[in-house]
């Protein structure tokens, strides 16, 4: 009779080990899972607000270098390409190639005089360059939470956890790419 | 440099192996961390934590100023929480001075936790730069466009003629403002002195716009009509300045110390600036 306590007593306590064990590392796939969630929803915040100067910026330059068509349909295309994209990956990509498509608008910009010393311009570009490095920011905090979630991914039995908070695969970096994340130069 | 230090510490090892001495391999491991952190801590190169309100470390600011700064900086604290970072630096080479802004304010937490109030004024010498960036709590406040145009017309119009302190008591002055107006406070100082916009260019529509009233009313002949408008567009006019009528000026004196270290404030990049 003794016996049998025993055995259920150590039955027990190995029970609730594993479930606090499990409850642990499944709670921690959970947070960090929701922190790169909440980083990413930053950086498409600042994605979107990037996004929403371009009519603006884009009527601004029209008034002055109107046979510019290329740019402008190039930075229209993927402002509408960006509403599609409903994937991380393809945010990011679209991301990278408006940074590039606005800093060849501005290059362009730069050959035109009365648009340079042009207030709403001016304005814009403080704006968008305010936004660029908002974007730089968050997108920083954003690729320090993928890391986090990517390290405990690849930790024993951390894949097993990530996948019981339902995420299969590594949350994706957001690389910026050469050049893209230079606004140019501000010169007056 | 930290090749020089790798080139160091496999010499050590090598010679420690050959005469089984382990205390000198602890010794050159020990010499070798030192040497790889000051050769990371020498291309990091953000000073570690501030001086302060004004952490003048390329040395432009007069004394005057700096006193004068102080006093504003610390009264807006009192009364309301939020924290200026008044900073100059000979260059931030080789990154961006937006980068190596929103670094220096991540690293030193300006502004309060969770409130994120706080401001940091950069300013580099070398790379002729400023740049102010705005915690997450005052990007209300202070519009990125407003940020760029404190340092374009409030700021750089000194630094051109080479009066640094100056410009950066002017732009200092003029982010108080803004944020004492956030805020409904008053900073007042020890003289009392209205500040004007310096540099404050008429638009078209604002020289055109009065005449043509002016015709209006004429030519409708509805007096009252006409003082009405006329009225309420110079109580506009009045109010015309963003930063205009916060009531700060008057120089330094009678400042006691005050500043107790910065609050955990974050940033998310906003801000403006540019060169000369």
């Amino acid at each position: 009779m003794k016996k049998i306590w025993i055995v259920l007593g150590v039955i027990l306590v190995v029970v609730i080990m594993a479930f606090s064990w499990y409850k642990g590392g499944y709670n921690q796939a959970i947070a960090k899972d929701e922190a790169v969630k909440s980083a990413w929803a930053q950086v498409d915040n600042q994605l979107q607000r990037r996004n929403d100067l371009i009519p603006n910026l884009i009527s601004t330059v029209k008034g002055f270098a109107a046979h510019e068509k290329e740019i402008f349909t190039e930075v229209t295309r993927l402002r509408s390409q960006w509403g599609k994209s409903a994937s991380i990956g393809s945010k990011i990509e679209n991301a990278n190639a408006m940074g590039g498509a606005l800093s060849r608008l501005l290059l362009v910009a730069e050959n035109y005089p009365q648009l340079k010393s042009n207030e709403n311009f001016l304005s814009l570009q403080a704006q968008l360059e305010g936004t660029e490095n908002r974007i730089a920011v968050e997108r920083m905090r954003y690729n320090l939470t993928v890391k986090d979630f990517n390290r405990f991914q690849r930790l024993f039995f951390g894949r097993f956890f990530a996948a019981q908070a339902g995420v299969t695969e590594p949350a994706a970096y957001f690389e910026a790419v050469e050049g893209a994340s230079k606004v140019p130069e501000v010169k007056f | 440099m930290i090749k020089n230090c790798v080139k160091y510490f496999k010499l050590m090892v090598r010679r420690a192996s050959l005469g089984r001495y382990w205390n000198i391999a602890l010794v050159s491991f020990l010499l070798f961390s030192i040497c790889v952190s000051a050769a990371l801590a020498k291309e990091v190169n953000i000073p570690s934590r501030g001086q302060g309100y004004v952490s003048d470390f390329a040395g432009l600011l007069e004394p005057s100023d700096k006193t004068a700064i102080i006093k504003f900086a610390s009264e807006l604290e009192k009364k309301t929480t939020s924290q200026i970072a008044v900073v100059t630096i000979q260059t931030t080479q080789p990154e961006t001075i937006q980068g190596f802004s929103v670094r220096l304010f991540d690293q030193w937490k300006i502004g309060q936790i969770g409130k994120d109030n706080g401001v940091l004024i950069l300013v580099s010498l070398n790379d002729r730069k400023a740049w102010i960036t705005t915690g997450y709590g005052l990007e209300g406040a202070i519009p990125d466009v407003i940020a760029y145009k404190v340092v374009q017309e409030r700021m750089i119009p000194y630094f051109k003629n080479g009066q640094y302190s100056q410009g950066i008591r002017e732009g200092a002055v003029a982010i108080i403002s803004l944020v004492a107006k956030e805020y409904d406070v008053e900073i007042t100082g020890q003289e009392e002195q209205v500040y004007q916009m310096v540099h404050r260019k008429k638009g078209l529509l604002e020289i055109i716009f009065p005449i043509l009233l002016l015709i209006f009313i004429i030519s409708s002949r509805s007096g009252l009509l006409g003082y009405f408008l006329v009225g309420s567009m110079i109580g506009g006019r009045r109010r015309g300045g963003y930063w205009h009528g916060a009531g700060i000026g008057g120089s330094g004196g009678g400042f006691s110390g005050g500043f107790g270290g910065f609050g955990g404030g974050m940033t998310g990049g906003g801000g403006g600036g540019g060169g000369w």
